[in-house]
């Protein structure tokens, strides 16, 4: 077996770096997405963040991050995405009060998806 | 849109204009309530930046400023001193106002907000990073905190 440069472990560092990084993003906690550009804002988004925030301090859930993002198009806004570990990237279009709770209860924690509020949003949309 | 509403569309525009601080602030005063908005961002704005859909942020953008003048008596933008300041006021009192329900938002972008809330021209709650500090702005449970905490300061300028 050829022996390792330092540029061949250094490079092997920076790659490893990179994946122990997004694994203690992704794994350790809980990302909530709100989408907030204007027309998310008109049709009630900046109220659904504030919501989600509320029941995420009513439950105790510490390890739950809250992040926005602009409008996405060809949805129905509020939408909320969520990232876990477990599931991956959850979108969800047209959320309202009732479906944030159940966001927070169902899909945070306890890890299931809300299929009829559940929408494919691709990378870079 | 409500009132917060519309202060996060202008804070969210000083944000998207690079802005790291944001001053607001609050007077309500004979049945009006009037919004002073200035940021450090780039102050770069179209010849009609109150227009539907006009904006310097591309296409399908541009209906903050629009919304905020729609919703005016009278709203203008202008810039010196490096900084660019909004201003617009509508019929309304302290009441109609909940300032909690915008500046967690703004916070959570990264911002650096200062609120001051007046009464006919005199400071009554001044809420800036002393406010709030040792809270985490992307965890949710800090930002409900931070809600309550500014509901229960803004309760000196409703009394």
């Amino acid at each position: 077996m050829a022996k390792l440069t330092l540029a061949g472990l250094r490079e092997i560092r920076e790659r490893e770096a990179k994946k122990i990084g997004k694994r203690e993003i992704h794994g350790r906690d809980v990302h909530v997405i709100v989408a907030m550009g204007t027309s998310g804002i008109q049709s009630g988004a900046k109220v659904i963040l504030n919501y989600i925030a509320d029941i995420v301090e009513e439950k105790g859930l510490d390890n739950v991050i809250i992040t926005q993002t602009g409008a996405f198009d060809g949805v129905v806004e509020p939408v909320v995405q969520v990232y876990s570990k477990a599931l991956g990237l959850v979108s969800y279009q047209g959320v309202d009060k009732d479906t944030a709770k159940k966001i927070v209860e169902e899909t945070i924690i306890g890890g299931k998806i809300l299929e009829d509020k559940k929408i494919e949003i691709k990378d870079g949309e | 849109m409500d009132l917060s509403d519309l202060v996060y569309e202008a804070v969210k525009n000083s944000f998207e204009a690079g802005a790291s601080k944001v001053e607001v602030e609050v007077d309500s005063s004979d049945g009006l309530i009037h919004f002073s908005i200035d940021d450090d961002g780039d102050g770069k704005f179209p010849d009609d930046p109150f227009s539907l859909d006009v904006s310097t942020k591309g296409e399908n953008r541009g209906k903050g400023l629009f919304f905020i003048r729609e919703s005016s008596i009278d709203a203008s933008i202008s810039r010196s001193g490096g900084k660019t300041h909004l201003r617009f006021f509508l019929k309304g009192s302290a009441e109609d106002f909940k300032p909690e329900d915008f500046l967690a938002p703004a916070l959570n972008m990264g911002l650096d907000v200062v609120l001051v809330l007046k009464k006919n021209g005199k400071e009554a709650v001044r809420l800036d990073e002393g406010t709030w500090k040792g809270l985490d702005f992307s965890k949710g449970s800090d930002l409900s905190l931070l809600r309550r905490l500014v509901i229960k300061r803004s309760k000196e300028w409703l009394n």
